[in-house]
């Protein structure tokens, strides 16, 4: 199913999907800093800063702030200035001229002592102005601004405000969460959409398909596919392309229809004449010997043209899907019986047994005379690629309603390297090896072969192996047990097989 | 029997006119469709018509339905080139009796005609006798002198078709044609082995030796 284009825009847009997801997640994570919310704290902090500065300056107007020796803590501000100082809720510290720190605020004092000592180390170092800087600590991230105090009178140098983002960062956090949670229904119902999509937009595909596919050979050429409309689609193009393709293929068919017609009658019009003029000369009873053994090979030669010209024809004809037969019902066993008295005797100047092994009686709806051309031609092989003294065995029996017959020889057998290939027009196993002296067949005869057993709904198949000899089996569908054959053809098909 | 040969062609037509005139038939040969109805279409002047399929003018086919609408009721052999069954059943279904497909073997004619006259052959008798061997067509009996002689299909097939034409020279291929109707690849001796079988069946025992060879032509069965 993965292979159905439906299946693969499904799983394509699901894909894509996914990596939106991902892409805006990490957009919004790495853009969160450009967020209006993070300017806004900044600013806040700024505030912070600007306030606490303000308390200090409004303090020293007052008098000089001092800064008092404490045995535990050393320095620090005055309790007064330290309670101004605490209506600002947030990281607040305050450092003398000697980088001490005088004033550590209520939350700045929940940190850990290492991230206090950073956080002092980076409160001396930042620059003081309108910025704000992220520190990262262990424990918060939290933006600085720092002032300086001027006053020279005052040991205060500088304070340091902060802020954290601690809450800022959670809130996102809890927004991816929910988004990656999100994730796989999103993906569910996406999935699923692009499955009915890809079947809506797919359908027509699908039609144009069974329908293309009930055009199968040259009869049904002149169907057209349906559903090429006016609307120009790119599935109304596509069909109007295959229908002017069907088109072309229709004339082109029916081109080869009247030259087989045509070449049917032309080639066989001289050939009847030929013959007749041949046969009306040998029923003349004048002339010599010699010229009689002129006119039989000019025959025999006329016949061959003509058996050749019919096979081209049949050939022609099965390319278009028009191998067509009559049909009848067929005695496969007197046919065979017919078939083993013609390969005995041709089997007998070699010395070749042949056998009939098995004989059901056993009968098809088909085409008696082209089954016994078939047989024949196996036949006629078996026995000329077969030794002197080797065995020819026929054998006809019923299998799961199909009847079987088998060829089988002890003969020199074919390569496992030209074995796909025999069934091919024209081909022919190596000169050498067929005993025959003088020219062989047309090389049509195995083609053919296959061609009427394919026209029965049946198959013609052959195993081989080098020096042990072949089998050809034909299959035929259909097959019917005659039990009570007519006693006739019983009597006329008597043979003895005693090679 | 009179018959009618509608075809174009000269050498067929003469070729089919004196073979079925040794026969002892009356025939008439005619070149074109319309003549041949003209022919065809006083009476029952004819007890069968041998008609081409393809004719100048007008063609066999409308030669064959004008035939039958006239109401012409013997029997009509059709002579075709075409040998697609498509063809052939369009043939039979305007009123032909039979077909044979070019190029044919006089042989076969001859049995299509005998077979759709329904009347034997001049010398088609059911028996067919030389000397003292003899033929029996229906019961398939072969004797000589009176004995019982044992044939296989094949060497009963053979040994009619030599006794059908008594002291002609009958050629392998045509004896092939008519007991097999396959032509065997060149080389094939299949006829030679049937003689010799049926000379120890028919001649062996016998100072009269009926079965004849010419050589690279064929046999012969005479006295």
């Amino acid at each position: 199913m993965i292979h159905s284009i439906r299946t693969r825009v499904t799983l394509l847009f699901m894909l894509a999907l996914v990596l939106s997801v991902l892409v805006f997640a990490g957009g919004i994570w790495t853009g969160r800093k450009d967020f209006a919310y993070y300017r806004e704290l900044q600013r806040y902090v700024q505030s912070q800063a600007e306030l606490a500065i303000r308390i200090i300056t409004q303090a020293e107007t007052r008098g000089p702030v001092t800064i008092m020796r404490d045995s535990l803590v050393g320095a620090k501000l005055t309790p007064d200035l330290v309670s101004a100082l605490e209506v600002i809720p947030d990281y607040l510290i305050v450092l003398d001229t000697a980088g001490r720190m005088v004033y550590v605020s209520e939350k700045a004092r929940t940190l850990p002592a290492s991230d206090l000592t950073s956080l002092q180390e980076s409160a001396l170092d930042i620059d003081p102005g309108t910025t704000a800087t992220l520190l990262t600590l262990r424990s918060d991230q939290i933006y600085l601004s720092a002032r300086l105090e001027n006053d020279v009178r005052t040991p205060i140098a500088r304070i340091v405000a902060g802020s954290s983002t601690i809450t800022t960062e959670a809130l996102w956090r809890d927004l991816l969460r929910s988004m990656l949670m999100l994730a796989p229904v999103v993906l569910l119902l996406g999935g699923t959409a692009a499955y009915i999509i890809g079947g809506v937009a797919v359908r027509p595909i699908t039609l144009i398909i069974s329908e293309l596919e009930a055009i199968t050979d040259g009869r049904s050429l002149h169907k057209r596919l349906g559903g090429a409309d006016a609307e120009g689609d790119e599935l109304s193009r596509l069909t109007s392309t295959l229908n002017a393709m069907i088109g072309r293929l229709e004339n082109s068919f029916g081109g080869l229809r009247r030259f087989t017609a045509d070449a049917s009658h032309e080639l066989k019009t001289p050939l009847t004449v030929l013959r007749a003029s041949i046969e009306r000369a040998m029923m003349a009873r004048r002339g010599s010997n010699e010229q009689m053994e002129f006119l039989e090979e000019a025959l025999n030669e006329v016949t061959r043209m003509a058996d050749l010209v019919n096979s081209l024809l049949s050939l022609a004809r099965a390319d278009e899907g028009r191998f067509d037969l009559v049909r009848d019902v067929v005695l496969l066993d007197s046919i065979l019986r017919d078939i083993a008295e013609t390969a005995t005797i041709l089997g007998e100047p070699n010395g070749i047994l042949v056998q009939v092994k098995e004989c059901e009686p056993l009968t098809v709806e088909g085409d008696a005379p082209r089954l016994r051309q078939l047989l024949l031609n196996l036949v006629e092989n078996a026995i000329k690629y077969t030794t002197v003294g080797g065995t020819v065995e026929l054998s006809l029996s019923a299998e799961q309603g199909s009847a079987v017959l088998t060829v089988k020889d002890t003969g020199m057998g074919i390569a496992a390297a030209d074995l796909p290939f025999i069934f091919e027009r024209f081909w022919r196993a190596d000169r050498a090896r067929s005993r025959a002296s003088g020219r062989g067949g047309t090389g049509l005869g195995l083609a053919i072969s296959q061609y009427i057993a394919q026209a029965h709904g049946g198959t013609l198949t052959a195993q081989s192996r080098l020096g042990r000899g072949s089998t050809f089996t034909l299959t035929l569908p259909g097959a019917v047990r005659r039990d009570s054959g007519p006693a006739v053809i019983a009597e006329r098909d008597r043979i003895s097989h005693s090679a | 029997m009179r018959i009618l040969v509608i075809e174009d062609d000269p050498i067929v037509g003469q070729f089919v006119k004196r073979g079925l005139e040794e026969q002892q038939w009356t025939v008439d040969l005619e070149a074109d469709g319309e003549s041949g109805e003209r022919a065809a279409g006083q009476g029952d002047a004819y007890d069968l018509i041998i008609l081409d399929m393809r004719l100048p003018g007008k063609d066999g086919l409308s030669v064959l339905r004008t035939l039958r609408s006239r109401g012409f009721q013997r029997p009509v052999l059709v002579l075709t080139a075409q040998d697609a069954v498509d063809a052939k059943v369009q043939t039979l279904r305007a009123g032909a009796d039979d077909y044979v497909t070019k190029p044919f073997a006089f042989e076969e004619l001859l049995a299509r005609i005998e077979a759709l006259s329904r009347r034997p052959r001049q010398l088609a008798s059911p028996r067919l006798e030389i000397a003292d061997l003899a033929v029996d067509l229906d019961t398939r009996e072969v004797t000589r002198a009176g004995v019982r002689i044992e044939l296989t299909p094949k060497e009963f097939k053979v040994l009619e078709y030599l006794m059908r034409h008594p002291g002609r020279v009958m050629s392998r291929t045509l004896i092939t044609e008519y007991a097999w109707g396959y032509h065997f690849d060149p080389g094939t001796n299949i006829v030679d082995v049937v003689i010799t079988h049926l000379r120890k069946k028919v001649d062996a025992a016998h100072d009269q030796k009926l079965i004849g060879t010419v050589r690279g032509v064929g046999y012969v069965v005479k006295e």
